[in-house]
């Protein structure tokens, strides 16, 4: 009886029961879809985190000053202390059970110096030299000329443009260049590689010499680029960590030590520009952008467009030949032999004949460049400041790319490179005890006096102060007491191609490691016997959940998930007090009704019931409605949304989101409905239960 | 009597003020006193302490031939960093380090060695040709009267600091000070120079001049401060063929 009362009623009104049917249908849609939507970025956003790089946990010193921050925005050094013996606290930590495995980590930056393309061949030059490669060096000195009257003729276009005060030095660089372009100079690089001299007195090495300090600093486009890398165990890394995957190359074998470049880091910083550049175009394409509505297409046309004289001149005889030949067949130029010119009509693209030309480029110039200033294969100096606070030069071999699966364009993805344990060590920079005690030894023996900054002026320059002396020219045999083995020896081992043992790359520092879980759903538990377990094995860690390692990434993150609870909590009130105001109102217009009812015998318990009873078929009616949509949109969307910019994939995890409607998206909705068909009720059925037939028939008079 | 007592503390510096050819000669001077016409060899010893960190120190031998603008600062000590080095010739400066076999291009902001010091510390002085000089007025170091002389880069010169502020003692005409300002004004190093030698040069004929002990402060990271000891000095010819990187590679190779 009640129940038909109640429809009865609620039909009655029809506007007010949509208006407030609509509010809790949009309520339960929005918090059932839209909890289901930030559950799955959030739980993508910890896969990609946790089975990427931090692990469930992350371990420092606990005498580390700063939070250890995998992802910060701030590039200061850090400083996250150091574990001195890794092997302990593996063995400490990979006991526990549900430990699947602890990885070694160490983050910190580099410099990668790759000089201009002059400098590069140059120093090719001169190695082929000096193993004595005559076939070698007289292909690269070829093409190295080649340069050189390139960047000459370049040099005198610049003529017009000098300032008059820098006249005397661009007249210098003039006379420099061409002296490098005449017959005799050349014919110095002729001789036989390995020669000093040869019988006219030719010196190669003189020649190269005038070249590299007289002619290579003529030619821009030197780079020095910041790498952030990850000294890790290599094999250990792969194993542990599935979002792990090679691209290009191989992975470094077993025990050796190498590089491995994060495919996005590779070809954002190291690529050739112009490649780059076209490489971007054509990303942009291929999401659907028009080429003339895109301004950066156009800009970098525009910038490539004077890159031709620059590839031109990277290509040695044979190469010439090659991409002239190739680019008269293709741009239907036989007449046109001029590398430059055929280049320049080559990067002159446009919406018409970009994809034609691209491809191209690809097929005919791109094997003949240097597409990447570091090539795998290639070995090259990283350059770090040291912990100790010497400069650490570091040669390293590239054996390859690797990736994150599904997180090519994600920020997250890109922040790494990573490296062998024993090569970060060294950049590291530890002072061993060795050094340590030579270092006290030399300052000792030198007995500096400690000036005070502040205190400066007075303790130098104070009464007693005596600013000038005379002494005497003294001859002094400066090698008497230096020892130079060890440069001899590292350059030993740099060149050794030596495999280091799990021993050796366990036993040592790190800075943090990643702790992986056979059951990452079981964390919380295990966090407690990792603590346990490091106490017991008397080891200073401290153990770090994921989200407060992952530093900005984590805020990220916990902000989302704050927004999130506060945007519920927010619109559930709001929705609470609507409903509740629409319902008042409702009692309050049937006064009349609910008077006569009172006064034919209907309790007060019977009253409240009826009201309650509408609320609720409304709570239920469309907030059941709006969960079932809510859920229903959640399945439609299951074949998955493309992720399409870099932030998206982030949020994705992947190159397509695909949401799942969650347990706690389902609890939120189904609490939804029933507070708010429980609370709004409360009130007007309070009131409707104060109303006696005496006030319902004063009212209607 | 007050009148009279700051008469007396103002007279040094109304008696000691430049005009610009005096100006010119003292900066000039400077260059020339530490100018040897011939080769240069010296010991030198860098300390650099840093905040939070262990000290780092260098042992290492300059040379130096100025007629044709060349020096090398090799490493000598400690064993780790022997061998490696660095090779300016014209306007190159070249690093070195044995364990890679690599040349590398630095810029003259360089700290050598990781340290505060640069490379001009180590070389030739050359104001007069790569800065212009102001007097800016006198002042007192200690017990010492100064001249203060502001000097900003020549166009097209390319140097680490472009514009520097010199205290030079107004009797023995020694740097006593200096300070380094980068383009954007801000102060990057205070240099004191508290113990100047000077030296007969056969090659020139004439003393030169050498600062014995330079204590630079770092005034981006403070607390960080190196001190440059020259402790030996050697005038004779060198090797004819030394400032090549063939040279460096054989020496520490």
């Amino acid at each position: 009886m009640l129940v038909v009362i109640a429809i009865r009623n609620l039909l009655a009104s029809r506007v007010r029961t949509l208006l407030v049917g609509f509010i809790l249908f949009f309520g339960a849609f929005l918090l059932v879809a839209g909890n289901s939507f930030l559950d799955t970025i959030d739980r993508n956003m910890e896969r990609s985190l946790v089975n990427s790089i931090s692990g469930s946990f992350q371990i420092t010193s606990s005498e580390a000053k700063d939070k250890l921050e995998l992802f910060s925005m701030d590039s200061s050094t850090k400083d996250y202390g150091k574990i001195a013996d890794f092997k302990k606290v593996r063995a400490a930590l990979e006991a526990v059970p549900n430990v699947r495995a602890v990885v070694p980590m160490g983050l910190d930056y580099a410099v990668v110096a790759t000089g201009n393309l002059l400098d590069r061949r140059l120093a090719d030059l001169r190695n082929t030299l000096k193993a004595g490669n005559t076939a070698r060096s007289h292909v690269i000195a070829a093409h190295t000329r080649r340069m050189v009257e390139t960047l000459a003729r370049d040099f005198k276009v610049g003529e017009a443009l000098i300032d008059k005060k820098r006249m005397d030095q661009f007249e210098n660089d003039k006379k420099n260049l061409a002296e490098a372009t005449t017959e005799s100079f050349w014919e110095a690089l002729g001789t036989d590689a390995g020669a000093t001299a040869d019988a006219g007195g030719n010196d190669p090495y003189a020649a190269l010499e005038f070249l590299e300090n007289k002619i290579a600093r003529l030619m821009p486009g030197e780079d020095l680029v910041w790498l952030q890398y990850l000294g890790t165990d290599l094999e250990r890394f792969r194993e542990n960590f599935d979002r792990f995957e090679k691209v290009d190359g191989e992975q470094v074998p077993a025990g050796k030590r190498g590089i491995l470049f994060n495919k996005r880091f590779y070809e954002e910083q190291l690529k050739n520009k112009t490649a780059r550049r076209l490489d971007e175009i054509k990303e942009r394409l291929d999401a659907g952008s028009d080429f003339d509505g895109c301004d950066d297409c156009k800009e970098f046309i525009r910038l490539n467009r004077g890159q031709a004289s620059s590839l031109a001149s990277q290509l040695d005889a044979d190469a010439t030949t090659a991409v002239v030949k190739g680019l008269q067949v293709a741009l239907n130029t036989p007449g046109e032999s001029d590398p430059e010119t055929l280049l320049k009509a080559l990067l002159d693209m446009d919406a018409g004949n970009f994809l034609e030309r691209y491809k191209l480029f690809y097929d005919v110039v791109v094997p003949h460049i240097r597409l990447y200033s570091v090539t795998i294969g290639d070995t090259f100096v990283l350059t770090a400041f040291g912990r100790g606070g010497y400069v650490r030069n570091v040669p390293v071999k590239v054996y390859g790319t690797f990736r994150f699966k599904g997180l090519d364009k994600s920020p997250v993805a890109g922040v790494f490179n990573l490296i062998d344990l024993t090569t970060f060590r060294e950049l590291y920079g530890v002072t061993t005890p060795e050094k340590l005690a030579e270092v006290q030894a030399l300052k000792a023996k030198v007995g500096v006096k400690d000036v005070d900054r502040d205190a400066a002026e007075d303790e130098l320059f104070g009464e007693g102060a005596a600013v000038e002396e005379t002494t005497t020219s003294q001859a002094f045999d400066e090698m008497a007491a230096a020892d130079l083995s060890d440069a001899r020896r590292r350059a030993t081992e740099a060149a050794a191609d030596r495999v280091y043992t799990q021993d050796e790359i366990d036993s040592g520092l790190v800075i943090n490691a990643a702790v992986r879980l056979a059951d990452p759903d079981k964390a919380a538990e295990t966090r407690p016997a990792l603590e346990a377990a490091l106490a017991s094995a008397g080891l200073a860690v401290t153990v770090i959940p994921w989200r407060e390692a992952a530093g900005v990434v984590g805020i990220m993150i916990l902000l989302f998930n704050v927004v999130l609870a506060v945007a519920t909590l927010i619109f559930t009130v709001v929705a609470l007090i609507i409903v509740n105001n629409a319902l008042m109102m409702s009692t309050l217009q049937r006064t009349g009704e609910i008077g006569t009812m009172r006064a034919i015998g209907a309790g007060k318990a019977y009253v409240f019931s009826m009201i309650g009873l509408e609320a609720v078929l409304l709570a239920v009616v469309f907030g059941g409605a709006g969960f079932g949509a809510g859920a229903g949109l959640i399945a439609a969307l299951s074949g998955g949304i493309p992720a399409a910019s870099d932030i998206l994939q982030f949020f994705a995890g992947g190159t397509v989101f695909i949401p799942v409607l969650s347990t706690k998206a389902i609890v939120i909705g189904v609490s939804f409905i029933v507070v708010s068909g429980f609370f709004s009720t409360l009130y007007p059925a309070y009131v409707a239960t104060r109303i006696t037939p005496r006030e319902a028939m004063a009212r209607q008079d | 009597m007050v009148r009279l007592a700051l008469a007396l503390t103002c007279l040094p510096l109304v008696a000691t003020a430049l005009t610009p050819k005096e100006l010119s000669a003292l900066v000039a001077e400077i260059d020339d006193r530490q100018r040897n016409s011939g080769d240069w060899k010296s010991s030198v010893y860098i300390e650099q302490k840093q905040k939070d960190k262990e000290d780092v120190v260098y042992d290492s031998v300059i040379y130096r031939r100025d007629a044709t603008d060349s020096l090398i600062i090799l490493f000598v000590g400690p064993k780790t960093e022997s061998g490696k080095g660095y090779l300016r010739i014209d306007k190159n400066l070249w690093f070195y380090d044995p364990g890679t076999g690599k040349w590398e291009r630095r810029t003259e902001r360089e700290r050598i060695g990781g340290t505060d010091s640069n490379r001009a510390d180590f070389d030739e002085s050359r104001l007069s040709e790569e800065y212009d000089a102001k007097h800016l007025g006198d002042e007192t170091i200690g017990k010492f009267a100064v001249h203060k002389i502001e000097l900003v880069v020549k166009t097209g010169v390319d140097v680490a600091y472009p514009k520097l502020l010199l205290w030079v003692d107004t009797q023995t005409h020694n740097i006593l000070k200096r300070q380094e300002f980068a383009a954007s004004g801000r102060l990057m190093r205070t240099s004191y120079y508290p113990k100047w030698k000077r030296a007969f040069s056969r090659s020139k004929g004439a003393e030169v001049w050498y600062p014995e002990e330079i204590r630079v402060f770092d005034e981006l990271e403070k607390g960080n401060k190196t001190t440059v000891l020259i402790r030996k000095v050697d005038f004779d010819p060198l090797e004819p063929n030394i400032f090549t990187k063939a040279w460096l590679e054989s020496k520490s190779g």
